[in-house]
């Protein structure tokens, strides 16, 4: 049987790729000092930030019900390492974003 | 319509005494099965009182001072195969009918033979003499056959014109029917040919079914069974033999491999793709192993045969140390070859192609295999701008 071209894909077609991951950011007076980097599945390590590089902010679709909200922070940890975060208004969490 | 029934008995002991002469007049014994529950397969004469299908250790206390072979059943077909073959090449039908039993349709071949006698002497001269066939002469497949019973070894036995009463005093066990069968006859006192013609046909029926006609029939000498002759099957074969026996799954792998290129490198192979490799391993002090392996699609190249082999034989090596290892390809087909292109980035996509092919069959679905793909390149979002979706070249 020929497939409609109107068929819709099925759920799993598509899969999203650098979806934002939870991270738990001390962050009094909303500016990041200090950044607890998962390290395994269990652990994870506490680095201070050393300085904010980058900071912007993303609103999109604020005409729906559920608005994206977003304050991206480019930070440098004391490792070295640098790490893309923002804070999502909408939950009032962290996330640290790869790929950004 | 003329048959001859070829009986070789004992053909896994003569087959053992013809390989390893040291064995002749010695009572030997070869036992199949595990454990405890070793049962005899065949026993020499010398082995006195021992009878295929006694336990094993019943019969190494009637004859202690037997000699115990492990069986090698490929070995057997081999031979018995061989004998086959050489009737055939006499031009002659033949229908397997069990290991060391066969039927051969002989009308049409005596004009061409000279003869009906020289047929049965060629036939007899074309089978080994280590075999030492009977061979039954009668007008259909059930008569050859019980005229094969009294034939003596290395001659051939004409059933006579009155069937009747050639047929009358031989036992019931000579029917080619099940031995539940058998032992329900001997429960109505029915222990001769004779006594079983004497049923009428419709009581035979009603207490066997269609198998009761069948009965009554072949023992009033009436056989409608047509000969099937046997199929071929084109085979490529090598084997090799290990100086020590082989218990490390890598040298058996490195003797897979090198038997794999040996095969492809026939000439019979050349082009030519298979779909069935077989293992057949002589195990050290055990019975011999058999590995059959399919293959998704045929095969023309080593190198992917020798994956397929590798993964299932990795997955259940053979079950003890190898001394000899033979592999054959079977169900050859006559494919050409396949239209490869010249240039690698397309043939890099074939193979990938290939690849996927293989894992959608094995795993009986689309494999969990994605490529990145860009969905909103332009969004501010980052988890928006790709995504992965299955691949499908």
């Amino acid at each position: 049987m020929v497939k409609t071209a109107r068929e819709t894909p099925s759920p799993s077609a598509l899969l999203p790729l650098n979806q934002p991951q939870p991270l738990r950011v001390e962050a009094p007076d909303g500016w990041p000092v200090a950044v607890h980097v998962p390290r395994t599945a269990r652990h994870q390590t506490s680095s201070a930030v050393t300085s904010v590089e980058d900071i912007w902010r993303v609103e999109e679709e604020w005409w729906r019900d559920a608005p994206i909200a977003r304050t991206y922070f480019e930070v440098l940890l004391d490792t070295g390492r640098r790490m893309t975060l923002f804070f999502d208004h909408a939950s009032t969490s962290w996330y640290w974003q790869r790929h950004a | 319509m003329q048959f001859a029934c070829l009986l070789i008995d004992q053909l896994p002991v003569k087959s053992e005494v013809q390989r390893t002469p040291a064995l002749a007049g010695r009572p030997v014994i070869i036992a199949h099965g595990a454990g405890s529950r070793r049962v005899v397969l065949d026993a020499s004469l010398h082995a006195l009182g021992v009878q295929p299908g006694m336990p094993l250790s019943e019969a190494l206390s009637q004859c202690k001072g037997a000699v115990l072979v492990e069986p090698d059943s490929v070995h057997y077909r081999d031979v018995f195969d061989h004998a086959l073959d050489a009737i055939e090449a006499l031009g002659a039908d033949v229908e397997e009918e069990d290991l060391g039993h066969a039927t051969v349709q002989l009308t049409g071949l005596e004009l061409l033979h000279g003869g009906e006698q020289q047929l049965i002497d060629d036939l007899i001269a074309a089978i080994p003499r280590f075999l030492a066939p009977r061979i039954g002469v009668g007008s259909s497949k059930f008569v050859a056959s019980v005229a094969a019973h009294q034939a003596k070894p290395g001659r051939a036995y004409r059933a006579p014109s009155d069937l009747q009463l050639f047929l009358d005093s031989l036992p019931v066990e000579l029917l080619p029917v099940p031995w539940q069968t058998i032992a329900k006859l001997h429960g109505f006192g029915l222990r001769n040919l004779g006594q079983l013609a004497r049923m009428p046909i419709g009581a035979l029926q009603a207490q066997f079914g269609r198998e009761g006609k069948l009965l009554g029939e072949l023992a009033r000498g009436i056989d409608r069974r047509p000969l099937t002759p046997r199929r071929h099957q084109e085979t490529v074969t090598a084997s090799l033999a290990f100086a020590d026996p082989v218990a490390t799954i890598g040298i058996v792998l490195t003797a897979v491999e090198s038997l794999l290129a040996l095969v492809f490198a026939q000439d019979s192979m050349r082009g030519r793709f298979a779909r069935v490799c077989t293992l057949d391993g002589l195990v050290f002090r055990a019975p011999a192993w058999h590995r059959r392996m399919v293959f998704k699609e045929s095969l023309g190249d080593r190198t992917k045969a020798f994956s397929v082999v590798r993964h299932a034989l990795e997955n259940t090596p053979p079950p003890g140390p190898l001394e000899e290892l033979r592999l054959t390809l079977s169900s050859i087909t006559g494919e050409g070859g396949r239209q490869e292109s010249l240039f690698r980035d397309v043939r890099r996509e074939e193979n990938l192609k290939e690849a996927l092919r293989q894992l959608r069959a094995r795993l009986g679905g689309q494999p969990p295999i994605y490529h990145v793909r860009e969905v909103e390149p332009w969004s501010r979002l980052p988890e928006r701008r790709q995504a992965l979706v299955p691949f499908s070249p």
